[in-house]
């Protein structure tokens, strides 16, 4: 199920089995209720001092809970009604809405508090996310989700998703949360984060491109090889179990004496820590995959319908390009999701060797125990491993052949 | 014709196809039969070069197939296997003008061929826009013989065309065969593990064992003389006499010079088919019409007659 769920390109879920909307709907009003007595915000006087939690309905008065709280009786409703055609598309908008609605209200309560604190005298009022909005949050998110892998017009999951994307982006450009502690954050680190977010692309598209080439020379071997290939397959999971933090470091030594013994990559200015290092680490943690996903394209093409292309009288080109390449680019774009997405995780840890991207924020943020920057960092991370997801659930979406069943 | 001349394909130590020299006339319908491991299917795969011979050649219509490229001699000759590949990706319409495009043929030509194909084949036209997965095994089957015959090949080999299909729907497909075969004359080389197959469809059959030709005559022929005993062993059996009763039509038997009342059977009928009429009516013998109305009596002293 999770692999044509996949394949689907959503975000969705495991399809529900038919008492699972009730389940969804007491699952949804039992994390309200928890998240109503848990702070929503936290206020703190500065950057240093702990926070005070605030609940939803001081933070944001009752209007506003009143209102989310309708929202989210809304959605659980809905998955409470009967089955109707549309409920997907109404779903989906609630949740989204709510979505909006959360980020929205912290911002509005931030703006509030920090002008309080300055009436009060406190310059340097911190308001950040409390437990209860990462709950809401992420029940929210998980509802629309769900919601949109059960609609089956790809198009309308695409606009839905971008809609929502363009509604957090345009409330965050409208400054409507310019007071929150991590838009503060950002505003100070803007230029760092945005090389950040630069570098860290170019650690994990650099990775996936030198695995490449080996990947597919290896995954085709593999496929032409059959079993044979399994030493080859026991070598790369290998790699694959050594820890990721342990690897990067472990590239250090060698590459430090390379670089030694030879002034011209010096010169090229690749050395034993930074970006070099990780790049290659990276690549030989995306070669495994890479190989897989070619070698199980490459055998997922029927023999027979290989044979009678060559006994139709196609050349080896017009083999290739007419009938294993459509057939097999579907899977080879659900496995380049998946290492895309795994590789966007691991180049975190690129920075522990110097080589920057969005995990500087993060380690830099557990070191001075500021968990807006930790935050700056991962959220920006699970953005880009989210976008990879649905940019590469639109291309298998399209690349799909008509007649694959 | 097709002459396959002291043809010969080795693997390592084993031979699969051993000297084998065999001429088929144009417009045959020649049946490679033999036990398991006899090299029928790799005779056949020499024929269009989809493996190389280690000794002797092919000749098609005099030119030798060794000597042409590949690639367009392929083109010339249509293949049908048991597991039809077709092109999942490709819709019916598109399977069936694999060869033509190949060629380089107009649209509008592509087109008419692809409905002319569907028609020969007995499939509806409405089946053209649709995917392989979406047909029945019968069908796909039926596609897989309209792309091959699509640029009206010379020569179709079939390697198990049937193997893979129900009793019934493979009896549909051999009379399918056989009308197409009528129509278009094209010589045919099927494999086939099925004796009844090989003497419903073939004019000529070759049995093979060891890669080697043992024995080449018509149907009746290879049942009556067998060259070898393995040849009785694989034709015989208590089947014999049923399989001799497909060797012969009515019209072959039939006294024209008389005939009797009731519903005619036609002269084409094989003779199971009469033996099968005849004890459905508990009758001796029955007339016989024939395509241009004359009309006769056949009896079953003349059916079981050698």
């Amino acid at each position: 199920m999770t692999h044509s769920t996949a394949q689907d390109g959503s975000l969705a879920l495991p399809r529900a089995r038919p008492g699972a909307p009730a389940l969804a709907a007491a699952f949804i009003l039992a994390l309200c209720a928890v998240a109503g007595l848990a702070g929503f915000v936290s206020v703190a006087p500065n950057r240093l001092a702990s926070g005070q939690p605030l609940p939803l309905w001081v933070a944001s008065g009752p209007a506003v809970t009143f209102a989310l709280v309708a929202l989210a009786g809304l959605i659980a409703g809905l998955a409470l009604a009967p089955r109707r055609p549309d409920r997907p598309l109404l779903v989906a908008l609630a949740s989204a809405m709510l979505v909006l609605g959360l980020v929205a209200a912290t911002g509005e309560a931030a703006t509030r508090l920090v002008a309080e604190g300055a009436s009060g005298g406190g310059r340097l009022t911190r308001v950040s996310l409390g437990p209860a909005f990462w709950i809401w949050l992420v029940v929210a998110l998980l509802v629309f989700a769900d919601a949109t892998g059960r609609i089956a017009a790809l198009k309308l999951r695409f606009l839905l998703v971008l809609g929502l994307a363009a509604g957090l982006g345009g409330l965050a450009a409208s400054g409507r949360l310019a007071d929150l502690s991590l838009a503060r954050e950002f505003a100070v680190n803007r230029d760092i984060f945005v090389e950040a977010v630069a570098t860290h692309l170019g650690l994990t598209f650099g990775g996936l491109l030198l695995a490449l080439p080996a990947g597919i020379a290896i995954g085709a071997y593999a496929a032409a090889r059959g079993r044979r290939a399994g030493a080859l397959f026991a070598g790369l999971n290998l790699i694959q179990t050594i820890p990721s933090i342990a690897l990067f470091a472990l590239l250090i030594g060698p590459l430090t004496a390379l670089t030694a013994a030879l002034p011209a990559l010096r010169a090229l200015g690749l050395a034993g820590i930074g970006a070099f290092p990780a790049l290659i680490a990276l690549a030989l943690y995306a070669l495994l995959p890479v190989a897989r996903a070619v070698a199980a394209a490459l055998t997922a093409v029927p023999p027979a319908t290989l044979e009678a292309g060559r006994a139709m009288g196609m050349t080896r080109t017009q083999l290739a390009r007419e009938v294993t390449l459509p057939l097999a680019l579907p899977i080879l774009l659900e496995m380049a999701r998946v290492v895309l997405v795994q590789l966007i995780g691991l180049t975190v840890l690129a920075a522990l060797i110097g080589a920057g991207g969005l995990g500087t924020f993060i380690f830099r943020g557990l070191g001075q125990t500021a968990a807006d920057l930790v935050l700056l960092g991962a959220l920006a991370t699970i953005a880009l491993a989210l976008a990879a997801h649905l940019a590469l659930g639109l291309l298998i979406g399209l690349a799909r052949p008509q007649g694959a069943a | 014709m097709i002459r396959l001349d002291h043809l010969t394909k080795r693997y390592g130590a084993t031979v699969a196809v051993d000297d084998v020299s065999l001429d088929i006339p144009a417009g045959a319908i020649c049946a490679l039969v033999g036990p398991s491991g006899a090299g029928k299917s790799t005779l056949l795969r020499l024929i269009n070069r989809l493996i190389e011979p280690d000794g002797g050649c092919v000749q098609i219509g005099g030119a030798e197939a060794g000597t042409l490229p590949v690639v367009a001699l392929r083109r010339r000759i249509g293949y049908v296997i048991q597991s039809v590949g077709l092109f999942p990706h490709w819709s019916v319409a598109r399977n069936i003008a694999t060869v033509p495009r190949l060629l380089g043929w107009e649209t509008a030509r592509i087109e008419r061929r692809i409905d002319q194909l569907l028609d020969l084949v007995g499939l509806p036209p409405s089946l053209a826009t649709r995917y392989p997965h979406e047909l029945s095994g019968g069908q796909q089957q039926r596609v897989g013989v309209a792309r091959a015959l699509a640029a009206e090949p010379e020569l179709l080999l079939m390697d198990e065309p049937f193997g893979a299909v129900d009793p019934v729907t493979r009896r549909t497909l051999q009379d399918a065969l056989l009308e197409i075969q009528a129509r278009t004359g094209t010589t045919i080389i099927l494999v086939t593990h099925d004796v009844d197959e090989a003497v419903r469809l073939g004019t000529v059959i070759a049995f093979l064992s060891h890669g080697r030709l043992v024995q080449a005559a018509s149907p009746a022929e290879m049942l009556r003389a067998p060259a070898s005993a393995e040849v009785a062993a694989f034709f015989g059996g208590p089947r014999l006499g049923l399989r001799l009763l497909q060797t012969a039509s009515a019209g072959e038997r039939a006294d024209f010079a008389r005939t009797i009342a009731g519903e005619p059977v036609e002269a084409e009928a094989m003779l199971d088919e009469v033996v099968a009429r005849m004890a459905a009516a508990g009758v001796t013998s029955l007339p016989v019409k024939d395509g241009q109305g004359r009309r006769g009596v056949i009896s079953l002293d003349d059916v079981v007659a050698r």
